[in-house]
């Protein structure tokens, strides 16, 4: 959609209950939504942090790629601050860096890999 | 340290890996890579020491920052 494309990448602790695990990531795809479209989520891997963040030793990464007004990506990042048991979050601008790169923007590759035989290995 | 110095020994000239792989972005998920190009302790390697070229060890460096704010790498290790 309109032009910017973000990363959203954020922790979530590993030793959270089921329920509100699934809660605290229907709220962030709730806030994501809101402010702008919503392309992918998935979970990125599960992984023991290089540090302690808030006494969590282990948390679950989970990746949003996701479009919208620069505007809104202050409050997007304002209502995670807000999250209590959300551990950490970053929001990163990635469509020039890949446009220089040439490189696919992740789930659009998918996208056009449904016909597949072509699967794009960008590192990870 | 020996710069400038003639010496007998004869050193291997270091490249950029990134230039050599014709990698343009350096993804700060990547921590396998960036590992790489940081000390046991943390600390992200000089130039001197990986060849890196300044292009990609600025994008580098700030790959490295970025992963240490989401916890992917330490800022220091003890």
């Amino acid at each position: 959609m309109d032009g910017r494309i973000y990363e959203l990448l954020f922790i979530v602790p590993a030793d959270m209950e089921e329920g509100e695990r699934q809660a605290l990531l229907e709220q962030v795809e709730k806030t994501v939504r809101e402010h702008g479209e919503l392309h992918e989520m998935k979970e990125w891997r599960k992984r023991r942090l290089a540090y302690p963040i808030k006494r969590v030793t282990e948390g679950i990464y989970y990746l949003i790629y996701f479009s919208g007004p620069s505007g809104n990506i202050s409050r997007i990042d304002m209502r995670l601050n807000q999250m209590e048991h959300l551990v950490r979050h970053v929001i990163v601008r990635i469509d020039e860096d890949y446009r220089k790169a040439k490189l696919p923007i992740p789930f659009q590759a998918k996208k056009e890999s449904e016909t597949p035989a072509s699967e794009e290995v960008t590192h990870e | 340290m020996s710069e400038g110095g003639r010496r007998f020994y004869f050193q291997r000239r270091k490249r950029c890996k990134f230039c050599e792989e014709r990698m343009k972005f350096i993804d700060y998920k990547n921590i396998e890579l960036l590992q790489q190009f940081t000390m046991e302790r943390g600390k992200i390697l000089g130039r001197r020491v990986t060849g890196t070229c300044s292009k990609h060890q600025r994008q580098m460096e700030k790959a490295v920052k970025q992963a240490r704010i989401i916890a992917l790498l330490p800022f220091v290790k003890d």
